[in-house]
């Protein structure tokens, strides 16, 4: 034990005097919520600046539909007869609506009264521009041919063939589950990518710095070695997904989710959970890591490997999270499957661990092990790492 | 102290070692004296249990070195002709640490330590991070390290690679000191010099087996020459077993 401890500290100090480690731990947790931060907060100023300007031409050929059109969301701008480009006029607005001259006319008529509408499908302001002067004016429409049925003493009513009755019974918290989804995914990211530096530099490095030839010929066991170097490994990956966790926790706590209808709902007991969920995330990423590392021919080989190795998960993640695949039953035994879901409940305040969750758990935290043994035994057997 | 019998090597079909047989005793310093390709790297490789070997046995103060290769280590230190230092570690922090492997803590290791270092005059280079640190006194810390545990018996690859003089004078100094302290000692080299001032037995080594051993004198009348370089020029191409 005290071998293993001696072990620990050696690695310990190295990698934290390892700048590119250090870099790695350190720039992830930052990068990470602060690219969130700026994807939340474009979609809030999105949100707050929707408003839309339309431009209405002919109004003079009927007045009455002044009132109507205005909305909350519309800025509208009535324009002389006679203005014939309308490809000019959709630079400056959304949407452009032109009122026929015998609008009056065939309205009373009651034959179809011509409106045109102008907008550019490829800018999505023009496309929701025209969706909402088009909902408006369905909404005229139904006003009035309901009138129109009922001076003719039809109930209207009879052309409702169903009823739909619609409840949106999403919470802000829920809502904000919704949006938050990646970060789960994120977060476990972040213990692979805070702990491939140092992952590399133990295993491979140690190997071109030729200092792996003397210590193999110490009376130390082979999964002594390879556990002191899991050991601080699993600390650079486990400090960095939790120091992710805790910036993104203050940075969305800053951030106004109302605006989005939402609420971040992360408590100090939610972010403890947390990090004791990432710590067998983090030895299943350290331990993993390690055995590629060290079964590359290269640290240019290790890098490009590693590199590969830490977006397998965020896609693997990000796709069970995309299918909403219900995680319960076999499906949470999937390493870090079950840690995700954990994450997310704790994101939302509604975790639960039960069986299967905490077998999951287990399973992450074997496999990491297993990792260990196996470069363990990679280690025992090292002709295949040494330089002739 | 050592004892190395019939040992075999293969890389893939490629035999390196063809039955390597030889022994070192108590307190006696021996060469291994070989061509580049002769396999001198390969058996200290294997004797020092970095290497598993295809067949024979390495006994190393009674401990067998191939199935128990950490209960051997125990026994030796061991320096390589290649080899890499922490640079992000100071020597102490180095020593320290392979200290512990050696069960050296606390105070007994910080005595250790000490010791080694004023044996090797690093005094100025404790407190040092290795990285910059030229060969020879990479060298040095390197020997530090093989010595730190007070071992019986040192193995050497090629020691005075890649030195200069004056680092070659310490190295020299530093084990015909431990000779007369008693240690054993089995190193390799091509520096004939080397070979001749340290060692009491040198063992020709060629095509992956002891093809001659004897003194220097011994040798040069063997072949019949007045050098020891022409002794092992005209005995490494010969199948002859004094």
């Amino acid at each position: 034990m005290r071998i293993l401890w001696a072990a620990f500290l050696k690695e310990a100090l190295e990698a934290i005097r390892d700048r590119r480690s250090l870099l790695m731990a350190m720039v992830i947790p930052l990068l990470m919520p602060m690219m969130t931060y700026g994807i939340v907060n474009f979609l809030i100023s999105k949100e707050s600046t929707s408003r839309f300007d339309v431009a209405v031409i002919g109004i003079e050929s009927a007045p009455g539909l002044r009132d109507l059109l205005e909305s909350s969301r519309v800025d509208l701008a009535f324009l002389d007869e006679g203005t014939d480009d309308i490809e000019a006029l959709l630079d400056e607005y959304d949407t452009v609506v032109v009122i026929d001259a015998n609008f009056v006319a065939d309205f009373e008529a009651m034959t179809p009264a011509q409106i045109t509408l102008w907008y550019d499908t490829s800018r999505s302001t023009s496309s929701s521009a025209s969706r909402l002067v088009r909902g408006q004016l369905n909404r005229i429409e139904s006003t009035v041919y309901r009138q129109r049925l009922l001076a003719r003493g039809v109930n209207s009513d009879m052309l409702n063939v169903i009823d739909i009755d619609s409840h949106d019974t999403a919470h802000k918290g829920s809502r904000s589950a919704i949006v938050m989804g990646s970060m789960p995914g994120m977060i476990i990211f972040a213990a692979f990518a805070c702990a491939l530096a140092t992952a590399i530099d133990t295993t491979s490095g140690e190997r071109e710095r030729l200092s792996l030839e003397p210590l193999l010929m110490q009376p130390m066991s082979t999964f002594t070695l390879m556990t002191s170097k899991w050991l601080v490994v699993t600390l650079f990956g486990w400090i960095g997904a939790s120091l992710t966790a805790v910036v993104l926790h203050i940075v969305m706590s800053n951030t106004p989710l109302y605006e989005l209808g939402m609420s971040w709902q992360v408590g100090a007991g939610d972010l403890i959970v947390m990090t004791m969920v990432l710590l067998p995330v983090a030895m299943l990423a350290a331990g993993i890591m390690l055995l590629v590392s060290l079964s590359a021919k290269s640290f240019k080989e290790a890098q490009t490997l590693l590199g590969i190795l830490q977006i397998v998960p965020l896609i693997a993640l990000m796709a069970i999270d995309i299918s909403q695949a219900k995680v319960e039953g076999a499906l949470a035994l999937i390493p870090l499957v079950a840690q995700q879901k954990l994450i997310k409940g704790a994101l939302t305040g509604s975790y639960d661990m039960d069986l299967m969750l905490l077998l999951g758990t287990s399973i992450t935290f074997a496999l990491g092990v297993l990792f260990v043994y196996a470069a363990a035994k990679v280690l025992s057997r090292p002709h295949r790492l040494l330089s002739n | 102290m050592i004892e190395v019998k019939g040992l075999e090597k293969s890389f893939k079909t490629k035999p390196v070692l063809k039955g390597l047989s030889f022994t070192v005793n108590d307190h006696e310093s021996v060469a291994l004296l070989g061509a580049n390709g002769a396999g001198k790297t390969t058996a200290l490789r294997v004797i020092c249990g970095l290497l598993n070997a295809n067949g024979g046995s390495v006994s190393i103060a009674g401990e067998d070195s191939l199935n128990h290769p950490e209960r051997a280590q125990a026994k030796f230190g061991a320096m390589g002709d290649r080899e890499g230092l922490y640079e992000r570690l100071s020597v102490r922090e180095y020593l320290t640490y392979f200290g512990a492997m050696h069960g050296l803590f606390g105070k007994q290791c910080g005595e250790a330590i000490d010791s080694v270092v004023e044996q090797l005059g690093l005094q100025s280079l404790l407190n040092r991070r290795a990285a910059g640190f030229s060969q020879g006194e990479r060298m040095k810390v390197s020997l530090a390290r093989a010595l730190l545990h007070k071992p019986k018996l040192l193995i050497l690859d090629e020691p005075t690679r890649g030195l200069d003089v004056p680092s070659v004078r310490v190295l020299r100094r530093v084990l015909s000191d431990y000779r007369q302290q008693g240690g054993s000692i089995l190193f390799s080299s091509h520096v004939m010099q080397e070979v001749e001032n340290l060692a009491d037995r040198i063992l020709i080594m060629a095509d992956g087996k002891i093809v001659a051993e004897g003194t220097s004198e011994e040798l040069q009348r063997l072949a019949k020459v007045d050098h020891l370089e022409d002794a092992f020029v005209t005995l490494a191409g010969m199948e002859v077993v004094l």
